[in-house]
């Protein structure tokens, strides 16, 4: 028995490795590239804005972070919650293979199941792009008219004056 | 005696509420406007959908500290389809919309649809010389307050209304 026990709490001890990965640290700095798409494709309060979800992301449109005024831009707080929120999905895993890349995916081309159905057909998929290309930090910052051409069809529109 | 004790036990534990049914009793006795009826004027402004098989509905205000909602809103909804439907609101701001077997729009705030509607939805609502679009989309809730509480906060973008308070 209590050999059975010592195996036990020696298997226990041998989770993934965390924090090793280039990724395990979100980049804070070029979170506004993909924030537009992030709120009007995924943040919504209905969705990911919902604080009972997995993956609570905070937008101006959707859920505020304590404190914050509704009608106020995305605060400090907000940008970095959702830096850490995005990573923290798979702590550790590579881009290519982080959940956050996969569940959104068609399961046809490799993703996951979805609750909230199927976001990117593709690969090709401009939000793809952009959301692989922060993930990676990517030094070639192609990535950020992916960002673009993907917010240009999701992002919320501004407030009408 | 106690397999069956044990059963009994284990049948107990198994009926615990369902997050629905937390909800609902969440609710409460708070259909004061309309004294608790059931009808399409019944809980203005509460997630019909928690109760409802509905597809959509809600309560549209004039303005947010109002406390009776506004009759004969229309609320223009656009499914992913491109098939766009209009609900018109009832004497107590709420609209529904349906399956059915036809297209019909009834003065009860009712709105039966021959199909089910393909999210993401795109929402507008009209009332006399105002319109005003729903920002974001509608991804997946049907309860408009499901997001749109009773009070703004973080949590809830407030009651939809037609004009923001002077």
């Amino acid at each position: 028995m209590r050999v059975a026990l010592a195996l036990l709490v020696l298997l226990a001890g041998c989770g993934p490795e965390v924090g090793t990965d280039p990724i395990a640290t979100p980049d804070l700095a070029a979170y506004d590239s993909v924030h537009p798409y992030l709120e009007g494709r995924c943040a919504t309060l209905d969705c990911h804005g919902d604080p009972g979800r997995p993956l609570r992301l905070f937008s101006e449109t959707g859920l505020r972070a304590p404190g914050v005024d509704r009608d106020a831009e995305l605060q400090p707080q907000e940008r970095m919650a959702n830096g850490w929120a995005l990573v923290s999905v798979d702590p550790g895993a590579d881009p290519e293979t982080h959940l956050l890349m996969l569940k959104p995916l068609a399961e046809n081309e490799g993703g996951m199941h979805h609750v909230g159905d199927t976001v990117w057909a593709t690969r090709d998929d401009p939000g793809y792009r952009c959301l692989l290309g922060w993930l990676r930090a990517d030094a070639d910052v192609t990535w950020e008219s992916a960002c673009t051409a993907a917010a240009d069809e999701w992002s919320v529109p501004p407030l009408a004056p | 005696m106690r397999p069956a004790l044990l059963l009994v036990l284990l049948a107990a534990l198994a009926c615990g509420n369902t997050p629905e049914d937390d909800a609902r009793d969440a609710l409460g006795d708070t259909d004061h406007r309309y004294g608790g009826g059931t009808g399409p004027l019944h809980r203005p402004g509460q997630p019909c959908l928690l109760c409802h098989g509905f597809q959509l509905a809600g309560t549209v205000y004039r303005f947010e500290d109002d406390r009776a909602g506004v009759e004969g809103a229309i609320v223009h909804v656009t499914d992913d389809m491109g098939r766009s439907s209009t609900a018109t609101t009832n004497s107590s701001g709420n609209f529904f919309v349906t399956r059915g077997g036809e297209l019909e729009a009834d003065d009860d705030g009712e709105l039966e649809l021959p199909y089910e509607l393909e999210y993401p939805l795109t929402v507008e609502i009209e009332h006399e010389a105002i319109t005003r679009p729903m920002r974001s989309l509608i991804w997946r809730e049907g309860s408009c307050a499901h997001c749109h509480g009773p009070e703004t906060s973080e949590t809830s973008a407030g009651r939809i209304v037609l004009e923001d308070t002077p």
